[in-house]
């Protein structure tokens, strides 16, 4: 429609002003913020690629295998899903493939194929599926795998020694090459013979599980003082991943880059990182070490993280290591804040966080449950709708 | 421990702002330049008999009159309807009935607009005094001048000085942040009539006989804070910085901020004795009571990514909007036409729609610029929930208003909801939540719940 009122406008070219009927109608809000749900997926997919990058580096090509039989079967079984519900949804495959990812970190790097065939199943088709469907699950999806094929697979999933590629080697080694690293030797220090391109180390959390042996009990500070001296990887060298484990928990410094950008698209919300760090911190200063003593019985060393021998403050020592070892990190900043299996508000996560820290520590030190960070998510997951309803706001005026 | 806790919380707890909202992102595109630019007089107007929330005035001028700036043409003769005048000089050349943004088929009078005869014609009411004035004779004025409350609603402001009149006041509240911190239209009038606002800020708060007097400005630039304090240094008015924090400005919230106190649930500050008043309220009230003049232009900001030429208009009411994009230009083909802020505005169904009292912002937004929301299922992220300032559930005012099943909306307290579209900007879903929200409110009349 050409303009009405040509004398009225001081441009010299006539407007189009829109047609009858074809302005656009609806109601407000006419913008969004930022946060769409597959921009929450992708965010927590670039997280994960993070960590996924770091096991890449430290384990090489048997991670890109893990990674890509995980993704493949959940897509897979989501399209299965998608095919039997007829309720596609475009997102649901950047969700599919975010769980087949984070999936594959939970594992180590030389597991048997099929136990991730199976775990990437059970994610997606029971955990999330079943579960209630994307956006109503109760369990996050890949702590339930995790949990099933630990129970299945137990020995699989988790070992005493576990390799980690040598010196030199990184990201293009061999890992299947792998030879124990000497004694009193550190990752650094150790110079690998010819031949071999990994070197097989002890898993941290199983060692700082192991009983402190043929100690009197007045000298329980002493052994834990040893034991980290000698039987523990620099604490450096553990962070950095050069400590081995599953693919996305060797590394603690990926897991804290991966959290740091969930924090900064306001995913992950500190309130409740701090909460259950603060929680485990303090169940992990507390909870009893096993000493066995010289006399063949098994004692409890309480108040571990107080420990101090010859003036050092080896408790804390102690501390920052069960903290940064295994899968607690991991747990905490790539699922946790899962939207939809986590509580509502901000006050919820404190409490939701609490839970976490103290169930993955009492599992972890006083049952002696592998990969407990998994079952106190589950724990936690659990207790949600009951947090949710403790934490209701109250309303303005009222 | 729980309670240990809570005092802790209450401690720490800024007093000054509110638990929930967002500071939005700045949109730095629909930013328009300062002061007000030239509007030329349209060629026809069409004032509606309704432009604001009541009855609707009676016609009182017939097809081939005269009638002068500032004339009444519409008498409101029912509680609640308001006076309307003639906003140009010009000859009536139908009675007919017009699409408001807010109402359809509304009784409107049909103007040809001609320059005024000889003698200059100020617009002016009849009644004229300089006399201190009470506050029923303010709101009577207010009445005739036919001035509405510019803040998020359209009640007739005469109405709301009435109701101010009959409790106690402790705290009259001026109110200078903008809505959204972008465009900036409180602050550009700051600027311009600090003075004036202040003065007329003092007047009012002698007639309403309020113990406090509060001017509230946007902490975010601390030289116009400074500014503020300077001007009101000697006089009886505290200038209060706050963070503009979406949905800060509504007046329930503002009390909060002033007082610390809350206003009980589904009432206005007016019950815990506060009055609050947006700046251009405020000097449209002084225009009418010391200048005597009627409400006949609206200061409208146009601006819009197809908007050629953004900027702060002065626009008779009852201009067409086609004729303010006429004027103003745009850049390429408009896809939504949105009166009001981006949050809680309306969509123009019609470029034939006209300016009225309520006009406050004109939105025209271009193809590549409009946001259609796609619902999709919650993901229970509960970024609703912890965003939303009064601490409601959108999720399940949703669901109760989607299920049909308004019994279970009760003891949710949805009348607490301000309607600010907070819930719905944020989820990531982008689920129809305050939309459903605000129809529970009127579904619900707030007495069930009393
Ligand atoms: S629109 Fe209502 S329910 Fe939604 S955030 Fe605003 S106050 Fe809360
Ligand atoms: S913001 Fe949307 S997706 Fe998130 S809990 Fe609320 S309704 Fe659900």
């Amino acid at each position: 429609m050409v303009s009405r009122h040509p004398q009225h406008t001081r441009d010299p070219q006539p407007i189009l002003l829109p047609e009858p009927g074809t302005l656009r109608l609806g109601v407000a809000p006419f913008c969004h913020g930022p946060a769409g749900v597959s921009f929450i997926s992708w965010t927590f997919l670039v997280g994960a690629s993070v960590v996924l990058l770091s096991g890449l580096i430290l384990f090489g090509w048997p991670v890109i295998r893990v990674a890509a039989i995980s993704i493949a079967v959940a897509l897979l079984a989501e399209s299965v899903f998608s095919l039997l519900t007829r309720r596609g949804r475009s997102w649901s495959e950047s969700h599919a493939l975010l769980i087949g990812l984070l999936f594959a970190l939970t594992l180590p790097p030389l597991i048997d194929w099929r136990v991730v065939v199976w775990g990437s199943i059970v994610s997606v088709a029971v955990g999330q599926n079943l579960g209630g469907g994307l956006g109503n699950y109760t369990w996050h999806p890949v702590a339930l795998a995790r949990v099933a094929m630990q129970m299945l697979f137990h020995d699989q999933v988790t070992r005493a020694e576990q390799p980690v590629l040598a010196a030199g080697h990184l990201l293009w080694g061999n890992l299947t090459r792998g030879r124990p690293l000497p004694a009193l030797q550190t990752w650094a220090s150790a110079a690998p013979p010819a031949g071999t391109e990994a070197w097989i180390v002890p898993n941290i959390s199983e060692t700082l599980q192991s009983a402190l042996e043929r100690v009197s009990p007045s000298s329980s500070s002493a052994a834990l003082a040893e034991l980290i001296r000698d039987r523990l990887p620099p604490w450096p060298e553990a962070i950095a991943g050069l400590g081995g484990g599953a693919i996305g928990t060797a590394c603690v410094l990926a897991s804290l880059v991966a959290g740091l950008l969930l924090l900064w698209r306001g995913f992950l919300r500190w309130p409740m990182f701090l909460s259950a760090v603060l929680a485990a911190a303090a169940m992990i200063f507390i909870l009893p070490l096993h000493v066995l003593s010289e006399n063949g019985e098994i004692t409890h060393f309480w108040l571990p993280g107080a420990a101090v021998w010859e003036g050092l403050p080896v408790g804390l020592v102690y501390l920052t290591y069960q903290l940064t070892a295994g899968e607690f990190l991991l747990v905490l900043v790539l699922l946790a804040p899962d939207p939809t299996s986590s509580p509502l508000t901000t006050r919820g996560h404190i409490r939701f966080g609490m839970v976490i820290g103290i169930v993955a520590m009492l599992l972890r030190i006083a049952v002696g449950v592998p990969a407990a960070g998994y079952w106190a998510l589950l724990v936690a997951n659990t207790l949600v709708p009951v947090i949710n309803r403790r934490t209701r706001r109250r309303v303005f005026g009222t | 421990m729980g309670g240990i806790s809570i005092r802790l919380n209450s401690l720490f707890r800024r007093r000054r702002s509110f638990r929930g909202g967002l500071y939005l992102p700045v949109r730095r595109d629909l930013a328009v330049p300062r002061g007000i630019r030239d509007f030329p007089d349209p060629p026809v107007l069409c004032v509606p008999m309704i432009q604001h929330d009541g009855p609707a005035a009676r016609i009182v001028v017939q097809v081939g009159q005269r009638v002068q700036a500032g004339q009444v043409i519409g008498r409101g003769e029912k509680p609640d309807s308001l006076d309307v005048h003639a906003p140009l000089a010009g000859k009536v050349v139908a009675l007919e009935s017009v699409d408001t943004v807010r109402q359809s088929d509304v009784p409107a009078v049909r103007i040809a607009t001609a320059p005024p005869v000889a003698e200059s014609s100020e617009p002016s009411m009849a009644l004229a005094s300089t006399a201190p004035l009470t506050i029923e004779q303010l709101a009577e004025l207010a009445d005739e001048a036919g001035l509405i409350d510019f803040g998020q609603s359209a009640t007739p402001l005469g109405r709301r000085l009435r109701q101010a009149a009959t409790e106690r006041l402790n705290d009259l509240i001026i109110n200078a942040l903008d809505f959204e911190p972008e465009p900036d239209d409180r602050n550009d009038l700051l600027d311009t009539s600090l003075d004036t606002i202040i003065s007329s800020a003092v007047r009012l708060r002698k007639t309403l006989k309020a113990r406090r007097l509060w001017l509230l400005v946007d902490r975010y630039d601390p030289h116009r804070v400074r500014r503020c304090r300077a001007a009101a240094t000697g006089k009886p008015v505290r200038v209060l910085g706050l963070p503009n924090k979406y949905p800060q400005t509504h007046p329930n919230l503002l009390t909060h901020a002033v007082t610390g106190q809350e206003p009980p649930y589904g009432s206005s500050p007016a019950r815990i004795g506060a009055f609050v008043l947006a700046i251009e309220a405020l000097l449209a009230l002084e225009n009418a009571s010391l200048h005597r003049r009627p409400l006949t232009r609206r200061l409208v900001t146009v601006t819009g990514d197809a908007v050629r030429k953004k900027g702060r208009y002065l626009i008779p009411l009852g201009t067409p909007f086609a004729d303010v994009l006429q004027h103003v230009g745009l850049t390429g083909p408009v896809l939504r036409l949105i009166e009001g802020p981006l949050l809680t505005g309306r969509a123009v169904a019609s470029v034939e729609s006209v300016v009225t009292r309520q006009t406050a912002r004109l939105l025209a937004v271009g193809r590549d610029h409009d946001y259609l929301a796609n619902p999709g299922p919650c993901v229970r992220c509960g970024r609703c929930q912890d965003d939303c300032p009064v601490g409601l559930d959108p999720r399940a005012l949703l669901d109760a208003y989607e299920r049909g099943q308004i019994e279970e909306a009760l003891p949710l307290w949805p009348h607490a909801c301000l309607e600010c579209g907070l819930c719905s900007f944020v989820c990531p879903a982008e689920l129809p939540l305050s939309e459903a929200a605000a129809r529970l409110k009127y579904l619900i009349p707030l007495k069930v719940q009393w």
